[in-house]
């Protein structure tokens, strides 16, 4: 039985240039294909599908590349998620994008999905926005007209919005990790592969002998957008790692800070009580990286 | 709404005629008789529809066919083509990789696409390639099996 689809016009960019141009004649009904493994389940189940053009950018190959600039590292929209896992820069300098791309869909999913695509999707578990929010990334987003770059976090928090009609992700930059700082990312799932989650969280630890003088906490899936848990991170920062109890009592607050939505792999309260139980094995992950 | 693409498909030069909301999978099987490519979960879960583009595995179910225009893709239907099995067909036969045999082109498929990048992969390494391949019948250690014999009788064959 042939699946039936919505019907809709196709556009096929041969380069950047030409993607833009299409982009801004046919807004603001359209989608962009980019891996497709998100969109073309959204066309079969109809869960939203407003678009009557389709702008194939999965072959935009000048899209698709990690880049080692000084103090940052450059990774085109268009680079796979099978990418990431693979590229030794990515490997070396930013560990947790390869640590969550091995955790991430199965190798025929990662060979479709584009890094971009996880992020402008903004599902509320999407790994990769995890990432963005601690690393402090950047986002450079281009239009016919102009070029903007948003830091992460303002970009995060208008979720599906944040990329206007006419406009591409183009480029993500992310600073180099120094070499005290360590990072760790916990996917808490029903089965290991291509599941739903029941919460995600990544945690970035930056110490100085022993007193922690950078933490930055995200936590995914609980709410209908990742987000920074600020107000714990603010009190962290001036403890002593060896003070495991003082710690704790302020990871002990997690639950009480958040509202997390029920749903059909989990409830809120367990959610609720698993926010600690994750975000204190993955701070315990990056102090062991930390060294 | 439909487009006239070229492709290569397991070696030969194919155009079809497709419209732009039919997927990978459905041209495969309907318009070029590719029934190798099983439509499962047609989600991107079960990886019976595995087909192999430009030398990845990929979900042959959550790929628009006009995406394919100019493209390389191989089915199992390509494997065979001097009519003598592949050691993959032939080691899940022998090593009985499969009871009703339906995920079993999607298997083949992506333990193909591991042994061209690693020729001797570790249990370990099969595992991982085939964690979105899905079989309900016999579990999966015959399926391991037969991988790591044909590994050992393609490293043998010069």
């Amino acid at each position: 039985m042939i699946t039936l689809l919505p019907r809709f016009e196709y556009n096929k960019p041969r380069n950047l240039e030409e993607a833009l141009e299409i982009l801004e004649k046919v807004k603001p009904n359209y989608r962009v294909l980019a891996g497709g493994t998100d969109l073309l389940l959204e066309m079969k189940f109809k869960t939203r599908y407003p678009a009557n053009t389709i702008v194939d950018i999965s072959k935009l190959n000048e899209l698709r590349y990690v880049r080692n600039r000084d103090s940052h590292i450059a990774i085109g929209s268009m680079t796979k998620v099978e990418d990431l896992k693979n590229s030794e820069i990515i490997k070396r300098y930013l560990p947790i994008l390869a640590e969550i791309a091995s955790e991430f869909g199965t190798w025929q999913i990662r060979n479709m999905a584009t890094i971009g695509g996880n992020i402008c999707n903004a599902s509320s578990s999407a790994d990769y926005l995890l990432a963005l929010l601690i690393l402090d990334a950047e986002l450079n987003i281009l239009s016919l007209t102009k070029k903007r770059h948003i830091k992460s976090e303002p970009f995060i928090n208008e979720g599906r919005e944040a990329v206007k009609p006419g406009e591409l992700l183009a480029e993500i930059t992310i600073p180099k990790l120094s070499s005290n700082v360590g990072t760790s990312f916990l996917k808490y799932e029903g089965r290991n592969v291509s599941s739903i989650p029941i919460l995600n969280t990544a945690c970035l630890l930056e110490l100085e002998d022993h007193t922690i003088k950078d933490v930055r906490i995200a936590l995914g899936a609980v709410e209908h957008l990742p987000r920074r848990l600020r107000p714990v991170e603010e009190k962290l920062k001036g403890l002593s790692v060896r003070d495991k109890d003082k710690v704790d009592k302020v990871l002990q607050t997690i639950p009480s800070l958040i509202n997390p939505k029920s749903g059909v792999v989990a409830s809120a309260e367990y959610r609720r009580a698993m926010s600690y139980v994750f975000v204190k094995r993955a701070f315990s992950q990056a102090l062991e990286r930390c060294s | 709404m439909e487009r006239r693409i070229e492709f290569t498909l397991n070696g030969k030069r194919t155009t079809c005629v497709v419209p732009y909301n039919m997927t990978l999978l459905d041209m495969l099987r309907t318009k070029l008789r590719m029934v190798s490519v099983k439509k499962g979960c047609d989600s991107g879960d079960c990886g019976s529809c595995t087909v192999i583009v430009n030398n990845e595995p990929i979900c042959s179910c959550l790929m628009l066919a006009v995406q394919v225009d100019g493209e390389e893709i191989l089915t199992l239907e390509g494997l065979n083509r001097d009519r003598k099995l592949h050691p993959l067909q032939q080691t899940f036969m022998e090593s009985h990789g499969m009871q009703c045999g339906i995920c079993t082109p999607g298997f083949i498929m992506t333990s193909f696409a591991l042994l061209q990048k690693n020729p001797k992969p570790t249990v370990e390494e099969i595992r991982e390639a085939l964690e979105g391949n899905l079989c309900r019948c016999t579990g999966y250690a015959q399926i391991i099996e037969s991988v790591i014999k044909a590994s050992k009788l393609m490293n043998t064959e010069v």
